[in-house]
């Protein structure tokens, strides 16, 4: 008798189980997207020599006035562009314009000249 | 036990729900919808129906980040909901179904950012239009209501296009021996791929890529979200498929058509396999066809297709649950 009431409920208690740790797995993932910083933060350590993260997280950190570290950010995207990592013609492109684009913020932003690097 | 399943599927997504409402900043791209909806709020086209509940937010209650997400939220629990009813009238387990599709990590993306909410009001049209589909025979209202719903997911976002297919498949799965209706499904099939390539023919030509390349890095994409799928582990809005090496996506290219291959054969055997697999393989296919090289196949475009995820997992309960009670009387004969 206790053996069928187990054999019944198994594969519901089983479920449930799977179920509870997608649960905990979703609340994890959701406070990686509470804000930007930490959004871009986790794409960052996930994609290291992926440049849109680095942009992204550099635009993220000049919002919160953090203009120091997103120097260093932008620094590490000018490094990952020189290198020859592989990636699509227009997305290097696409890529260094858009650095251009964020160095130009930082400097006005901070206050700094357009010679700023 | 039905009753403790539900009851645990909707406190565990109440913490999910909390913990997606924690956010002090429109993220991604919400700035982006904002703006579009200010722009052409009332459009009757594809995401036009997103763009307008986006607008009539913002004038009601103006751009607050987490009101955005309780609405998505919302919508999710409707979508759900919709897979529970779809899954009880294929003759599932209901409240696994409805649990995968509202705690599965993979929703997330589509829950917490503003362009998800397109992919949302799709994945409603589609299965509004395939719970009609399970409704009996095939009659010109049930078709009529179908095409409604339908429309009503494209005006949600164009993607819905994929139901044109999914509710003839529906069709199949319910009423399977038929014959014209499968004729129907097949033809649908081919509409629905020559629709999608003629809408997007020409779409991102500075960026185009060979045919092939595109399929097969796309396929190392949808592969990579199936396995999420299972394993929701390293999960990331903007991965590095550059980093990759080429025979990786060969090899990707190869399992997707493995995969097509045993959907057509578990239809023969395991059906409702057959039916999630194809199910999946519907939404995704077209991807592997339509070039967006700026967004490689991703989790909030896998939202439609984690519904055939969740039929599999209910299936596979209910077939372990048969197995074991066949066992115990299989025992109790030799007994």
């Amino acid at each position: 008798m206790r053996r069928r009431g187990v054999n019944a409920w198994m594969p519901g208690v089983l479920s449930l189980c799977v179920l509870s740790v997608y649960a905990l797995a979703s609340a994890h993932y959701a406070r990686v997207w509470q804000d930007e910083l930490t959004v871009w933060t986790y794409a960052v350590q996930r994609a290291p020599n992926k440049p849109r993260p680095h942009l992204q997280l550099a635009l993220a950190l000049m919002e919160r006035h953090r203009f120091i570290e997103a120097q260093f950010v932008l620094d590490d995207t000018d490094r990952i562009l020189r290198d020859a990592s592989p990636m699509p013609r227009w997305d290097r492109r696409d890529a260094v314009s858009a650095l251009q684009q964020n160095r130009l913020l930082l400097a006005r932003a901070a206050g700094l000249g357009p010679t700023f690097r | 036990m039905t009753l403790m399943g539900w009851a645990v599927v909707i406190v565990a997504w109440l913490g999910v729900a909390v913990a997606c409402l924690q956010t002090t900043q429109g993220i991604y791209e919400d700035h982006v919808q904002v703006a579009a909806a200010a722009r052409r709020p009332i459009v009757l086209a594809p995401r036009g129906l997103a763009r307008w509940l986006t607008w009539m937010q913002v004038q009601r209650f103006g751009a607050v980040p987490w009101q955005f997400r309780a609405i998505n939220l919302a919508l999710a629990a409707i979508v759900s909901g919709l897979v529970g009813l779809f899954v009880q009238r294929l003759g599932l387990t209901a409240w696994i179904a409805a649990g995968v599709m509202a705690l599965h990590p993979l929703m997330i993306e589509t829950v917490v950012t503003l362009s998800g909410r397109a992919e949302l009001l799709a994945a409603i049209g589609v299965l509004g239009a395939c719970v009609i589909a399970t409704m009996g025979r095939m009659r010109w209202w049930t078709v009529l209501l179908s095409m409604a719903c339908l429309g009503f997911g494209v005006l949600g976002k164009e993607s819905a296009i994929v139901g044109v297919a999914l509710v003839p498949l529906t069709w199949t799965f319910v009423h399977p021996r038929d014959h014209w209706t499968r004729v129907f499904w097949v033809g649908c099939a081919v509409l629905v791929l020559l629709l999608i390539a003629h809408r997007f023919d020409a779409t991102w030509s500075d960026m185009a890529q060979p045919a092939v390349s595109w399929a097969l890095l796309q396929s190392g994409a949808f592969l990579r979200v199936c396995a999420l799928a299972v394993l929701p582990l390293n999960q990331t809005l903007d991965f590095d498929y550059d980093a990759l090496p080429r025979l990786w996506f060969v090899a990707a290219g190869a399992s997707v058509l493995v995969l097509g291959w045993i959907a057509v054969t578990a239809w023969h055997g395991w059906r409702v396999l057959g039916f999630s697999l194809t199910w999946i393989l519907i939404v995704a296919v077209p991807r592997l066809l339509v070039q967006t090289p700026r967004s490689y196949f991703n989790e909030h475009q896998f939202y439609l297709a984690l519904v055939g995820v969740a039929l599999t997992a209910s299936a596979l309960a209910d077939a372990l649950t048969v197995h074991l009670a066949t066992r115990r009387r299989v025992a109790l004969f030799l007994a």
